[in-house]
């Protein structure tokens, strides 16, 4: 069930309708059929696996903690590490056995060829179950945070089973962890007009994001990357960018919608995304795009690997072997695995040429204050984003190089002589896709400083219900939905 | 708070959905069958028409309700749109009976054979999305349509908003009453050139699908609780059409077998045209369109035996002569006008093609900048003779002017230097004619301000019918006897 799909709109009122509707000791209940019925409308067989690694989690947490207790601190060290190892290495392997081993074994053969030596390797092309590495990587934080002793476990198998399938979260996170989310189960949420209000129109925005701008967008980057021998020059460029505001706007209208609902039904989830493309400098893009990602790689690989306190060489390996696995969660191909190289090369080159930089900076003077230094700095961050998602987005790696040699070709009359309309979408909506990449600019630029929710409820009641009907119109007349289209599911429910 | 939630969400939801409501048919394609259905169920009410014609193409292209009037002055409606499927025939038939009192329904049982549960999404748009809301547009929804299709049934904006890039004068300000003089109908002018292959020489009976059956009982329920004669037709197709269709009988002949036999039960005649040719004269190589829909000469001799089959068998009256029903005459001449100027753009024979300008309506223009090529040419000649104009019997200079109106010829001049005329004829029609050798933008010809000539050097005619009140044709002769348009 997609958010955007009309089951999703029928489903949701109902379930928060009845939410508020019911006494407060049965509404985890409530929301723990509602969310593994979200599941199952997507697969009822691979409701399994996500059922599976609750218990598997659950249980370990359970005997993390009884181990906690044991008083030979030398056995219970080795029994927590156990339990830990166990339950992260089935929840990996069962990851791993549905999105990496069809690569794992390409990969294999691949290696072997360089030798010449041809080998069979089986193809099982099983389909990637919705949301996996998302509530993988929340189960393992979970384990790791009871490991620590950051976190309790849980007692309740279905308060924690509905920790891991919040059906707002369930299918592309946040990636929330126990602390954060799971006492909110036990908070009372009474109806609040003014937050019911708000979460509707954090929906409302995300809905926005998602079948104004990036379905529409969609249109243009699916047929230039599906045919990228077709294109070259601004062509590429072009397609670039869209797809540059394409995956913000799915992810982050993904994210406003799941923040939305459950805060319409008074559960607050983390922030995802905090104008990303008004970074200055790639380590900056990483606070604020999928942020709970980035905390999650952040604390339980980056860290635990020794993190920055080290030689600046193991600092360095660190960033790389951090920004590997993020590309390699992102998916199961040598260009995820580019994608994820090529933002720790950033990073590290960054970090290399730092000194170059200041003396540059001091040498000529450069008042790093000034606007014009700072959008720059956006605009170079800006530009080696585009560049790296290009890797993100082919549909392999031999693509993604073919298409940033083709990229290096001077073809400006496609401005003028109407070919820039013939990428699937013609000039109106080609209109329409920068008018809303504007839109979603402008926004976030105010977002620098204002709570746009807090200054549209200062207004007087004719100004926002004009604001509310208007805005509603132009997304239902000029979003990208409905039976003409072919709709496009959110990118990132499918890693 | 939770009630004020409910009344301020009600009224949101409310101001959109009116706004939805009203757009639906702004942003719904214009398609045009629309005009039919509207004309038929909502603007001509009041017992408009004696007779309804209900169906698919096979009836849209089988009887025209102009030779219904011209032959036996009986008025009648052919409501029928491409891919109707029955089950929607029925609903549209409920709809016109809410606005008229037909004495005879007429029809056409081809969709009868479709074992599919529903019929193509388009075709079924074609006519629910012309349908005012109604409880019969509902449950047409309900009866003739998918259930995730509902929602784009309910509300064509769903369906249809990603059009507001398409929106034209037409779609917020529609001529409803396009065409009207058709009276619903319309046929090609091709020829299928082929034989049927239909084995109709069986007499064994085969079962009717059961939702199609269901709704044949249906129509027969209807005419008994409406009060209005309920004849059953077959259109003159080829059987074999459908043979490799997967959701359609296997054998119709044996189907329509059936279905004689149901209506001889129920006493309701059935009219299968297909076993009919040798009666009516009707040759499937030259009356068809294609295998499955007739041309308008086939129409004309199917249209003529229903039509004196409705006049012996039902007390319907002949309004040719009655001055309420003036309109019908009228509406009879655009139609046939309309027709002569169809034929008269598709040909590309001289001979014929100048023949087809003996027409009262037309006001013909010749203007030519090298007659000398042509003046041996006698293909030419012979026509021009035949309307009228001395360039025919002989020779004439390079620049060459004619005018015929009303059959009679206004101008003719010949030139061997440039030739400028204007005329204003009846109803302020103005022409101005014009042709020089040695210019390169000639000949001209303009009729109230806009000029209609190819700008060719050739020979060229221009006609206007005074009746449309339209250009109709341009062509531009060349020395090889080729039309150009």
């Amino acid at each position: 069930m997609e958010f955007t799909s009309m089951r999703f709109l029928l489903f949701f009122p109902v379930v928060a309708v009845l939410y508020f509707a019911i006494p407060q000791k049965f509404r985890w209940i409530w929301l723990l059929i509602s969310s593994y019925y979200f599941y199952m409308s997507w697969s009822v067989k691979y409701t399994v696996l996500i059922a599976a690694s609750t218990i598997i989690t659950y249980l370990g947490g359970l005997f993390i903690e009884k181990a906690n207790n044991i008083s030979d601190k030398k056995r219970s060290v080795k029994l927590k590490k156990l339990y830990a190892f166990l339950s992260i290495a089935i929840n990996l392997g069962i990851l791993f056995l549905f999105k990496y081993l069809d690569f794992f074994f390409y990969s294999i053969k691949r290696v072997f060829s360089w030798f010449d030596f041809s080998i069979n390797t089986p193809f099982f092309n099983l389909i990637l179950p919705l949301g996996i590495s998302f509530y993988t990587f929340q189960a393992i934080g979970y384990i790791v945070d009871v490991y620590r002793g950051d976190a309790p476990a849980e007692k309740n198998l279905g308060k924690y089973a509905l920790f891991i399938s919040f059906f707002p979260k369930l299918t592309a996170g946040p990636i929330e962890r126990s602390k954060d989310l799971m006492h909110q189960f036990d908070e009372v949420h009474s109806f609040d007009y003014d937050r019911v209000k708000d979460g509707l129109l954090l929906m409302a925005w995300g809905y926005f994001q998602k079948i104004f701008v990036a379905d529409r967008l969609a249109i243009l980057v699916n047929m230039v990357f599906n045919y990228p021998q077709n294109y070259k020059g601004f062509e590429i460029f072009i397609a670039s960018i869209f797809f540059t505001f394409q995956i913000y706007c799915d992810f982050s209208g993904y994210t406003d919608i799941a923040r939305g609902a459950a805060e319409v039904m008074g559960f607050n989830l983390s922030m995802n995304f905090e104008r990303p493309y008004f970074a200055k400098s790639i380590k900056e893009f990483w606070r604020r795009w999928h942020i709970t990602l980035s905390h999650w790689l952040r604390d339980y690989v980056y860290i635990p690997l020794g993190g920055s306190r080290c030689s600046k060489v193991r600092h360095y390996f660190n960033i790389m072997v951090t920004f590997l696995i993020s590309g390699l969660w992102h998916g199961a191909g040598m260009n995820f695995v580019a994608w994820g190289g090529l933002h720790g090369i950033y990073q590290v080159t960054g970090d290399m040429l730092k000194p170059v930089k200041t003396k540059f900076i001091n040498r000529f003077k450069i008042d790093t204050n000034q606007f014009g230094y700072k959008l720059f700095q956006v605009i170079v961050t800006f530009i080696l984003v585009d560049f790296a998602w290009i890797f993100f987005r082919a549909d392999s790696f031999t693509k993604a190089v073919m298409m940033v040699k083709n990229m290096f070709y001077f073809n400006p009359w496609i401005f003028s002589d109407g070919s820039l309309y013939e990428m699937g979408l013609d000039s109106k909506d080609f209109q329409m896709s920068v008018i809303g990449i504007m839109v979603i600019l402008f926004i976030n630029f105010l977002q620098r400083t204002k709570n746009l929710r807090v200054e549209l409820s200062k207004q007087n009641i004719l100004f926002r219900w004009v604001i509310y009907i208007a805005g509603a119109m132009l997304l239902l007349t000029f979003g990208v939905y409905g039976p003409a289209y072919d709709y496009q599911q959110f990118i990132y429910s499918h890693f | 708070m939770v009630k004020k939630a409910i009344f301020k969400g009600s009224i949101f939801l409310f101001i959109i959905m009116l706004i939805i409501v009203y757009l639906g048919p702004i942003f719904t394609v214009k398609i045009s069958h629309r005009y039919k259905l509207i004309q038929g169920l909502y603007e001509h009410t009041g017992n408009a028409y004696d007779v309804a014609l209900m169906g698919s193409s096979h009836m849209n292209s089988g009887i025209d309700p102009n030779v219904l009037w011209n032959e036996y002055g009986i008025t009648s409606m052919n409501y029928a749109t491409g891919g109707q499927t029955i089950d929607v025939t029925y609903y549209v038939l409920k709809e016109a009976l809410k606005n008229h009192k037909f004495s005879v329904v007429v029809v056409d049982l081809y969709y009868l054979g479709l074992t599919g549960k529903y019929g193509d999404e388009g075709y079924i748009r074609n006519v629910l999305d012309n349908m005012r809301f109604s409880e019969n547009k509902f449950e047409a929804i309900l009866n003739c349509t998918p259930s995730n299709q509902w929602i784009a049934y309910f509300f064509p904006f769903y369906k249809y908003h990603n059009r507001w890039k398409d929106l034209k004068q037409e779609d917020f300000k529609p001529d409803d009453s396009t065409d009207y003089f058709t009276k619903g109908f319309g046929a090609g002018h091709d020829m299928y050139g082929k034989d049927s292959l239909s084995d109709i020489s069986t007499t064994e009976t085969s079962d009717i699908p059961p939702k199609t059956k269901d709704y044949l009982y249906k129509f027969i329920d209807l005419s008994k609780k409406e009060g209005f004669k309920l004849v059953f037709m077959n259109a003159p197709h080829d059987y074999t059409e459908t043979e490799s269709s997967t959701d359609w009988v296997k054998e119709p002949a044996k189907m329509f077998n059936k279905v004689a036999e149901i209506s001889k039960e129920n006493g309701i005649p059935f009219i299968n045209y297909n076993n009919m040719f040798d009666e009516i004269g009707f040759d499937f190589k030259t009356d068809m369109y294609n295998m499955g829909h007739m041309n308008v000469q086939g129409a004309q001799k199917v249209s003529t035996n229903l039509g004196k089959f409705l006049k012996d068998n039902y007390k319907l009256a002949d309004h040719r002569n009655d001055p309420k029903y003036s309109k019908w005459n009228e509406d009879y001449d655009i139609d046939a006008q309309t027709e002569a100027a169809l034929y008269l753009t598709e040909e590309q024979s001289i001979k014929k093609y100048i023949s087809m300008l003996k027409n009262k309506n037309y006001i013909v223009a010749v203007s030519c900048n090298n007659f000398t090529l042509f003046n041996d040419n006698k293909l030419l000649k012979k026509g021009l003779t035949d309307i009228g104009l001395k360039a025919g019997q002989s020779d004439m200079d390079d620049n060459y002017i004619a005018v015929i109106n009303n059959n009679s010829v206004v101008s003719e001049t010949s030139s061997s230097t440039g030739l400028k005329y204007s005329f204003t004829l009846e109803d302020g029609i103005s022409l101005s004619d014009a042709t020089s050798n040695d210019d390169t933008s000639m000949p001209s010809i303009m009729i109230n301000g806009h000029e209609y000539s190819s700008g060719s050097s050739g020979f060229n005619i221009v006609v206007y019918d005074k009746l449309l009140n339209r250009v109709v044709d341009s062509i531009c002769l060349d020395s090889n006897n080729r039309i150009k348009r």
